[in-house]
């Protein structure tokens, strides 16, 4: 099968929907599984997130018809459903298998946008899954908890016993005990909504964890078959397994789930709907039995007696089917060739019969053999998802119900399941079309029509309940924040334009009016340019959340325990950043792991916990993002170090002996040095810290490190919260102006040409006790200026020197001229200007003239190597 | 009598080019190519370019390279005039401007009267060239942008030394 082309049933739209919820999902399930290792089963509330993550991608890979998907997250979701009933213990192989079949899921996901069909082969994994919960496989493949038996443990396995015989009570089903009141939830699924039968499977399971879904409507399985369509309302009864404030949280658990609104949750007394039997009752004499026969030859019969079941759904509704979708889905239906499906339809035998052939002979290899009118009561007892349809005789019908149990709802003690009636949390009229929804708009359900008669009129009315949230194409943020760049400029241009009017303008009046307005303008575009970054911030957790894993992995590979703590998770840094942070991070990561903590015996050794501790956290300053990776390891001695770099042939001895610990400890980000097996006993690939610098310099970042033998060492990266708009300090060389990154000034002064010193051949000044050595950008620049501008900067009295720093090094640039501040939108220079050295980028200042933007790193790097005389960076 | 019949008949497959002067020479690109001719703003040096690449400009909050053919043919470098123009083109992906001493007019050229470039004609290196087109009494030299681009691309990835 490697390498067959794929197709899947989805819209564009709604593969990139797919994939950035399974992405999503499957963080969040790698993410839980290792908080499920750590803290083991006791929190429930994690066992039922886990749970719903997989059940989600399960749902949502069927939807589009990935089958190998589906059936992994199929067989992880069994594996998960079992630990969140306690029914298998939190074991580490558990985990790992776990974790692969998200590793493969991974792959699986991939073969959405490549649209071909991997070698991965997830039978073993599959196997090993279906091992692992074989104890009590039994109905654990089904969304609601096992206890609801009724639901998932006779899912209409043949024809069922009559449902609504008259006298005979369905299955006993606890349903009809009494103290177990019903909730009817109603629930809006958002006009713009991609996916709506993935958001209307999550709203039932959101319900089926605080109680037993009794019945939905659409079904669970119109659901599951991703027949919801957007716009359209979900009602489902619940059985609430939980206490307190239900309608509450009700309301909490299902408005978490994105495009969805709840419209409603009432109390409906102890029964079901009546809507149901209803249903059953006026369609006497349309419902159909539809038998279907599969062609003998026919390779997969399951996944055309699949396509059947759907396809009598387009034409109705369909009560039940025989084998059921979820045997079909299950793969109990391999070796089918008969096909038998109860639909509800209005209409004579004739259209129903032309509507069905219509839909149903368009699959390939199954013929329609017989369409018979049924009577009601031959209809199977369950619909085929499980939810049992509860028969009107036993049951006085809801309305009596709740207007029974209403007016006792205040006094009701409580705790009592059900007795918050808490009207107030009925903001819409219960009145929503629950025929919407159903797969053939065209035959409403009678008993719903009747009960919801100004149907059409609410749905118009939860136009009022859109969406909160949207999601934006990152490109279209890229876009907005280059206009607001444009804006920017062109603001500072408006404001010199208003300043030279109202210098030469003899109308007074006219240029203060201009210069407010343009006042007025810098506001707003500051504002917006606000607005427009903190719409591209996302906390910095959407990095770190996939750094669990990795150190869970590193840390067994070398064999060391490890107790990885993050920390300011919610920090936000502009998307950008965070797109290009995350591998300078994971090198700093791995270094710690591999080189920073000792063995076990060595940590033991020097007296300290066996377990060794990685830190990463995350924090604001001033107008940076700070990231610390640090750990409890071994610390880095300097001196070691040194010795490396002479014999690598980095540096010479001389310049190692003259070196001090800072310089020394500088050398690791060098190029070429690797420190692997000199102070680390285990072999691992030799971390570049010298990319880990380039790339974080990149970002007109920098990092630094802190270290102390024996008891750690602290990383330290800092970042600008953006990349495109940026403070910088104008000044002027050889009559050409350059920009200079405020976040890399440290200071601008202007010196007496007699307070120059040299050191070494070199010009330096003393700067709070500290030489600050020298660098004057016209030597290095000048030449490429315009010829004529050699003029007398150099014999003057004044100097303007800036002082720059990268990490903890200093030096000072000597300009010609100061120029001042400003907000300089940086724009690429692209490819023919790679080799430029010193220049990083280019600004668009407000003039409309471009100014290079000076590379800080690079001139610290000249001023150092020029210094020392030795070339440090190649 | 000045008729031109082969100018005013307009074949399909005229090639329409623009036509500017350097040193004094006629030079044409093809029509498509160019995205806009603009008049000579300050140009803003970046140190460390390749030698022809005389800096860059804002256009329309873009920043593009702008490249003078006088150095990138190596001819002498005359001081910019009013008639300088810049020539916005694209090449491999790319906008970028050439600075030009002037852009005459927009020609139609029959294929049948553009021939091989030869190494006599305009003295400068006929890699650059994709043809030379006769039209009554005049010789135009039909730029290929491609290799306008490509030797320096070359030579500013070869000029790795910080220098």
């Amino acid at each position: 099968m490697t390498g067959q082309p794929l197709t899947f049933d989805a819209t564009p739209e709604e593969m990139v929907i797919f994939l950035s919820e399974a992405e999503e999902q499957m963080e969040l399930l790698s993410q839980d599984l290792l908080r499920l290792e750590h803290e083991g089963d006791a929190n429930s509330e994690l066992l039922q997130e886990i749970f719903r993550a997989a059940h989600t991608l399960k749902g949502s890979s069927g939807a589009i018809g990935h089958q190998r998907m589906a059936r992994l997250t199929h067989a992880i979701e069994t594996v998960l459903d079992q630990v969140r009933h306690h029914l298998l213990p939190v074991t580490t192989q558990m985990i790992d298998l776990l974790l692969q079949g998200v590793d493969a899921l991974r792959v699986l996901l991939d073969e959405v946008t490549t649209l071909v069909e991997s070698d991965i082969a997830i039978d073993d994994l599959c196997q090993a899954l279906n091992a692992l919960a074989a104890p009590a496989t039994e109905g654990a493949a089904n969304p609601v908890p096992a206890t609801s038996p009724e639901g998932f443990a006779n899912p209409s396995r043949g024809v069922q016993p009559p449902a609504a015989a008259p006298g005979t009570p369905p299955v006993p089903v606890p349903v009809a005990v009494p103290q177990a009141p019903l909730w009817r939830v109603e629930v809006q699924i958002a006009e713009s909504c991609l996916l709506p039968s993935v958001r209307a499977l999550q709203v039932l399971l959101a319900a089926a964890n605080m109680g037993e879904v009794v019945k939905s409507d659409p079904t669970g399985e119109v659901v599951e078959s991703g027949k919801v369509t957007a716009g359209s309302t979900l009602t489902l009864w619940l059985k609430p397994g939980i206490s307190g404030d239900i309608a509450e949280q009700i309301r909490a658990a299902v408005g978490n789930i994105l495009e969805v609104t709840v419209s409603a949750v009432t109390p409906e007394g102890d029964i079901a709907p009546s809507a149901a039997p209803a249903d059953a009752d006026d369609a006497s004499g349309e419902l159909w039995r539809v038998t279907v026969a599969i062609n003998e030859r026919c390779p997969l019969p399951a996944a055309r007696a699949l396509q059947v079941v759907l396809a009598c759904g387009a034409a109705g509704t369909v009560r039940a089917s025989e084998p059921t979708l979820e045997a079909i889905e299950a793969g109990q239906a391999n070796a089918c060739r008969e096909v038998t499906v109860w639909l509800a339809r209005s209409g004579s035998a004739a259209e129903t019969l032309a509507a069905l052939r219509a839909e149903v002979e368009r699959i390939p290899e199954v013929t329609v053999t017989d369409v018979t009118a049924d009577a009601v009561d031959a209809a199977p007892v369950s619909s085929p998802e499980g939810f049992v349809f509860p028969s009107r005789e036993v049951q006085p019908p809801a309305g009596v119900t709740v207007a029974h149990l209403a007016p006792a709802g205040q006094s009701i003690p409580a705790g009592v399941p059900g007795a918050h009636l808490a009207p107030a949390l009925q903001p819409v009229p219960t009145t929503m079309p629950g025929a919407q929804s159903a797969p053939a708009p065209s035959t409403p359900t009678p008993a719903k029509a009747a009960e919801h008669p100004e149907g059409g009129a609410a749905n118009g009315a939860s136009a009022t309940h859109a969406p909160r949230m949207v999601r934006i194409d990152v490109e279209r943020l890229d876009a907005l924040m280059n206009l607001v760049g444009e804006l920017v400029i062109d603001r500072t241009r408006l404001a010199r334009i208003a300043n030279k009017v109202s210098q030469h303008s003899g109308d007074a009046a006219m240029a203060e009016e201009l210069t407010e307005t343009c006042r007025h303008l810098a506001r707003i575009s500051d504002d917006l340019q606000d607005e427009v970054m903190r719409s591209r911030m996302l906390p910095i957790e959407s990095v770190f959340s996939k750094f669990p894993r990795l150190v869970r992995d590193l840390a067994q590979k070398v064999g060391k325990k490890i107790d990885f703590i993050v920390e300011g998770k919610d920090t936000e840094l502009d998307r950008s950043v965070a797109e290009q942070i995350g591998d300078p991070i994971i090198h700093l990561l791995r270094n710690s792991i591999d080189h920073g903590i000792e063995p076990e015996e060595k940590r033991l050794a020097a007296g300290k916990s066996e377990t060794g501790q990685v830190r990463l956290a995350a924090r604001h300053e001033e107008n940076q993002i700070v990231i610390d990776v640090e750990d409890d390891g071994r610390g880095i001695d300097a001196e070691v170090i040194k010795q490396k770099a002479v014999s690598k042939g980095i540096i010479s001895a001389e310049a190692a002996a003259r070196m001090g610990e800072r310089e020394a400890l500088d050398l690791i980000f060098a190029p070429g040095f690797s420190t692997a097996e000199q102070i680390s006993d285990i072999s691992g690939r030799g971390v570049g810290m010298d990319i880990v610098r380039t790339n974080v310099e990149r970002l007109n970042g920098s990092i630094t490190v802190e270290t102390e033998v024996g008891q750690g060492t602290r990383f330290t990266v800092r970042l600008p919260l953006t990349l495109a708009i940026i403070r910088a300090l104008l000044i002027d060389v050889a009559g050409q102006t350059f920009a200079i990154p405020l976040t890399s000034v440290v200071e601008a002064l202007r010196i007496e040409r007699d307070k120059l010193r040299s050191v070494n051949g070199h010009e330096a000044i003393e700067l709070r006790g500290e030489v600050l050595p020298l660098m004057r950008l016209r030597d290095i620049f000048a030449e490429e200026l315009a010829a004529g501008q050699q003029e007398n900067a150099e014999r003057a009295q004044r100097q303007f020197v800036v002082a720059v720093r990268w990490g903890d090094r200093r030096g000072g640039l000597i300009v010609d001229a100061l120029i001042g501040e400003q907000e300089i939108v940086i724009k690429p220079l692209g490819n023919l200007f790679r080799a430029a050295h010193g220049i990083s980028g280019g600004a668009v200042l407000g003039d409309g003239q471009v100014a290079p933007i000076l590379d800080i790193p690079a001139l610290i790097k000249h001023i150092i190597s020029a210094e020392r005389g030795v070339g440090v960076a190649a | 009598m000045t008729q031109a019949p082969t100018v005013t008949q307009t074949a399909l497959d005229d090639e329409q080019v623009v036509v500017f002067d350097v040193f004094n020479e006629a030079y044409a690109v093809n029509i498509a190519r160019v995205h806009e001719i603009i008049r000579l703003q300050q140009i803003t040096v970046i140190p460390g370019a390749p030698a022809c690449v005389e800096g860059v400009i804002n256009l329309r909050g873009k920043v593009i390279p702008v490249l003078d053919l006088r150095k990138r043919f190596n001819l002498r470098a005359n001081e910019h005039t009013r008639a300088s123009r810049i020539v916005v083109v694209e090449i491999s992906g790319q906008t970028l401007g050439l600075i030009v001493d002037g852009v005459s007019e927009v020609l139609r050229v029959p294929p049948d009267r553009i021939e091989p470039p030869s190494p006599l004609v305009a003295g400068i290196d006929s890699r650059y060239l994709r043809g030379i087109a006769k039209l009554d009494d005049r010789l135009i030299v039909l730029l290929d942008l491609d290799q306008v681009l490509s030797p320096v691309e070359q030579q500013q990835l070869e000029a790795t030394d910080l220098r």
